[in-house]
């Protein structure tokens, strides 16, 4: 702690007295906007980035088009383009990327594009909820069933289960996201509790230019499995509106895997003058299902059945050096099982953040946020009915964003909050980037994360509760080099995942304990090369390779992904296709090496036809083969994957 | 392209799992010995197996698998014990074949259970968890 | 102003690689342990009598426990393994006679820093000769009993039922 604190300080010190040796000039965002002359209130394209922000140059690349706001005309005269901020240890992937991978589900689709997030499944694109269901998100050794240690944000909006504390990974679409960023390691500071290991903050899709914008996709597979998305978009005026619609139903390859999914969406975005807007989003999402149950015994009848409600609402102000945003959000849950459970989960808060271009080479970021969680629990057959107390959670954080020198950006920041057991609790990053030249960027960091006990294991005795819990921490850090250029892109990363105070379950009934006593560490190198740009073909690597110590549960030891992307260009179309692959060592049933399983290798292919736009519609047919080589595999002991299977689909755009 | 798109709903509609290997399961054991839940590489059969019943055939996973179920032996059952006013419920007991057997796809199998090759099944999954 | 930067980031990330050993495991691991004869417990429909005679968990002897007691506190290096043990049936005084190797049903865990007991009762137990339906204690940890206390003589695994205890007892 001392040492990390000097860390801090040290960075600090260093940081701070270059920044302030130079004179302040205005921002260079602020100046490319002025120089048309005209006001800029498309403020989508300037809003400095929530997750990893930067002061880097901003670069004009191309006019865009003329949008409206209120009763004016104003135009957008540039499209800005931020590069990646250089201390960054993010993963960013845009939203079609993801709907046109083979994967059956969102996270399963994310655990495809990069070697230290695993994602275990069970299936074609039902992950289910408690025994039996998978979607245990891993990223760098931390996480997993079931997920508490890793945080969903969904548009600036935390996003899990009042009572369990774990997003449900069925509750989102690939066909409704923009884009998302995996912040790596975790980040408590921005984003509180559960931002342990990871991060995965989700942006929904807006029309970024005024019109009308339609997406249906339809698909029909193996497994008696259909899909049917709907997405629409509108910006008109003063106004900007998101609708979308996302069911998936499938028998499964055996009794019990199959279930549905839909989820229904509305956002509502009104600017409000010249430098404000209103932001409304709803979502509603219902899950039914089973656990099947191991191959050997398999239970269809334990079936699940789940439905979430969320909604956030709040203003953003937007001021020459930056914004003023508030959040309110609302999410509530019913959770019914076969055996008779049935809850009502809550999850609650209010966020404001404001963030502050103090000149070109310093941002300043701070906020305030207050977290509610309450709910109860039935048990349905004999009505008994049990109330654990609720919890609230208030905090302020701070970050600033510097760049001492011309090729050094550096990050820093501190949360502090008041948790109902621990007290006082104080959380902190901080990070550095350097760019060596125009390819070479070298990067690290650190951070002080955490994850509050949830109401189960505070006090709900299944088999046992503590309410004496106490937060875990973890304390992650990782360094990397980083390569780019117009053919090649490719980084590695070493990093150290540490925890303590963990939370961990001892014993059977009647004399079960739950304490907070473990520790925890995993070292890793992840690294990936992709090379781009060099005709049709473009092919790349993955890999993960990492020392979890006793803590093996589904937790593995080796990742490989690899693949070939293919695109071209034709008269009437455009072919996309992509083979890709899996092979993943070292899996394990129980921690301590029990219960080895086979190592994982799959390979998927998929292939779209994108036809040339007419009269403002576009089609684009295609075909998702997975598991082509038919091999027998699982992530969970005998919960066995599908042997080869297809899913086809149409995709109609009308713009 | 007209022929890409009709290739495509083909391979979409052509189910995979029809090529799954079709499993029926006999009760060779004993005239006084019942089973029930049967399962056997994904597939479970509901409903009780008198001696030289089979079951229905099912579509299974292809693969490798023990047949697991539930046996009863109606001979060293009692319906009443000393004290009891009550009927005693009858106990069922998980049992397992000793060897496994292999299913491949577009075949059909026939299993018959004998009482040679069974013993106590200890592998069933605990208590469900929430 | 280039070796400057550069300098920078060599300190800062020199001071991360620093930083992240802070909450590395410790080189000496202990954890303390005691073990109670929980099989008197109320809470189950029912109360094996039985008598721990011999008992040893991670490498470490604690001794007999009868019925309802808790042995010392010993420290143990932190892992994972089943308690092992030999039981007396309705014989507090441990007659050989009366003795059979049991464990615990599930390899039980400490940590690093842990103050633990571990209560053996009914459903957390396992033996040579359950009644159907019941799973029998692992070969493996069967064997491990043998070893530890071979003034049992007990029978080897594959004849574990013919163990004096297990016999039905003479009218």
């Amino acid at each position: 702690m001392n040492k990390t604190a000097a860390t801090i300080f040290l960075l600090i010190i260093l940081a701070v007295g270059n920044v302030f040796s130079n004179p302040p000039v205005p921002p260079k965002s602020v100046k490319s906007e002025k120089a048309t002359g005209e006001k800029i209130k498309s403020l989508e394209n300037t809003k400095v980035s929530t997750s990893a922000p930067s002061v880097d140059e901003h670069k004009i690349r191309k006019k865009a088009s003329k949008a409206s706001a209120g009763s004016e005309n104003i135009t957008v005269t540039g499209k800005i383009k931020r590069s990646k901020p250089a201390a960054a240890d993010t993963l960013e992937v845009k939203g079609r990327k993801l709907r046109e991978k083979p994967s059956a589900t969102f996270v399963e689709a994310l655990a495809s594009e990069s070697a230290d997030i695993h994602v275990t499944s069970r299936g074609t694109g039902i992950h289910g909820v408690a025994s039996g269901s998978t979607g245990g998100i891993y990223i760098r050794g931390l996480g997993g069933f079931p997920n508490s240690q890793i945080l969903m944000v969904e548009d600036g909006v935390p996003d899990y289960q009042g009572i369990f504390g774990h997003p449900i990974p069925d509750a989102y679409s690939s066909h409704l996201i923009d884009s998302v960023t995996v912040i790596k390691g975790g980040d408590s500071v921005l984003y509180g509790t559960n931002a342990m290991g990871g991060v995965i903050v989700i942006k929904s899709r807006w029309l970024k230019v005024p019109g009308l914008e339609v997406i249906a996709d339809v698909q029909s597979g193996t497994f008696e499995t259909i899909g049917y998305n709907l997405s629409g978009l509108l910006r008109r005026g003063p106004w900007n509106f998101a609708v979308f619609a996302s069911q998936l139903e499938t028998q499964g390859h055996r009794p019990g895997s199959g279930g549905s999914r839909l989820i229904l969406g509305f956002a509502a975005r009104r600017c409000l003058g010249d430098n404000t807007e209103l932001m409304l989003r709803t979502k509603a999402v219902h899950i039914d299902g089973a656990d099947p149950g191991p191959v050997t015994h398999p239970t269809p009848d334990k079936w699940f059945d789940v439905w979430r409600f969320s909604g956030s609402f709040g203003p953003v102000f937007h001021f020459r050096k930056g914004t003023i945003q508030l959040v309110s959000w609302i999410n509530t849950g019913i959770h019914k099982l076969y055996d008779g459970f049935h809850s009502v989960d809550t999850l609650a808060g209010i966020t404001g953040k404001i963030e502050y271009n103090i000149n070109s080479k310093l941002l300043f970021t701070t906020g305030a946020t207050g977290e509610f969680v309450d709910g109860f629990v039935e048990n349905l057959i004999d009505g008994e009915k049990t109330y654990p107390p609720s919890a609230f959670t208030p905090s302020v954080f701070g970050q600033l964003e510097l760049k001492p020198l011309k090729k050094l950006e550096l990050t820093t920041g501190a949360r502090f909050l008041l948790d109902t057991t621990e007290g006082p609790v104080f959380l902190y990053k901080a990070a550095a980037g350097y760019r060596l030249n125009r390819n070479f960027r070298l990067r690290g960091g650190i951070t002080r994360n955490f994850r509050q006990p949830t109401i189960r294991e505070l006090y709900l005795p299944w088999p046992v509760a503590n309410p004496d819990l106490k937060p875990e921490f973890s304390l992650n850090s990782s360094a990397g080099i980083h390569f780019e250029s117009a053919h090649v892109d490719s980084h590695i990363t070493v990093f150290r995942t540490t925890a303590r105070n963990l939370i961990r379950y001892f014993g059977s009934w009647p004399t079960a304990e739950v304490v907070n006593i473990d520790s925890y560490k995993v070292d890793g190198i992840e690294g990936a090369l992709k090379l781009k740009n060099l005709g049709p073909f473009s092919p790349f690597i993955m890999a993960s390779v990492q020392d979890v110590g006793r803590y093996t549960k589904q937790n593995p030891d080796e990742k490989l992904i690899f693949g070939v992307d293919f695109k071209l260009p034709l008269k009437s179309m455009t072919v996309l296709s992509t083979l890709s692959g899996q092979f993943v060592r070292g899996l394990y049933m129980n921690n301590y090496s029990r219960d080895p399983m086979d190592d994982v290798f799959f390979l998927d292919f998929t292939l779209r036809l994108r036809l040339k736009e007419r009269a403002g519609y576009r089609i684009e047919p295609y075909l998702n083969v997975r598991n082509i080589t038919d091999n027998r595999y699982a992530w969970v002991l005998n919960y066995t994957m599908p042997g080869i299977n297809i899913l086809a689909g149409l995709k109609m755009e009308l713009k | 392209m007209k022929q890409a798109l009709f290739l495509l709903v083909i391979l979409a509609v052509s189910a995979c799992e029809d090529v799954y290997p079709e499993v029926v399961i006999v009760n060779k054991t004993r005239h006084d010995v019942l089973i029930k839940d049967i399962s056997y590489n994904g597939c479970i059969w509901s409903g009780v197996l008198a001696y030289g019943e089979a079951t229905a055939p099912q579509k299974c996973l292809p693969g490798s698998d023990r047949v697991h179920f539930k046996k009863f032996t109606a001979t060293t059952y009692e319906e009443y014990d000393e004290d009891a006013l009550e009927p005693l419920t009858p106990t069922w007991f998980n049992y397992m074949t000793t060897r496994s057997y292999d299913a491949s796809t577009l075949d059909f199998y026939l299993i018959e259970i004998d009482l040679e090759g069974l013993e106590q099944d200890f592998s069933a999954p605990g208590p469900y968890g929430h | 102003m280039k070796i400057k930067s550069i300098l920078l980031f060599t300190v800062i990330m020199s001071s991360f690689l620093f930083a992240g050993c802070d909450e590395d495991d410790k080189s000496e691991a202990k954890a303390l342990v005691s073990i109670k004869n929980d099989f008197n417990n109320p809470e189950m429909t029912y109360q094996p009598p039985w008598t721990i005679c011999k008992s040893s968990y991670l490498g470490q002897e604690f001794g007999k426990i009868s019925i309802g007691e808790t042995s010392p506190e010993f420290e143990v290096t932190p892992g994972l393994d089943y308690v092992l043990m030999v039981a007396a049936w309705e014989d507090p005084d441990c007659n050989p006679e009366n003795c059979l190797p049991i464990a615990t049903k599930l390899e039980e865990e400490v940590v690093d820093g842990q103050q633990r007991v571990i209560a053996i009762n009914m459903p957390n137990h396992q033996g040579s000769c359950p009644p159907e339906g019941v799973a029998p204690i692992p070969e493996e940890a069967y064997n491990r009993i043998l070893a530890l206390w071979p003034e049992y003589d007990f029978e080897p695994y594959e004849t574990r039922t013919e163990n004096i205890e297990c016999l039905p007892d003479e009218e």
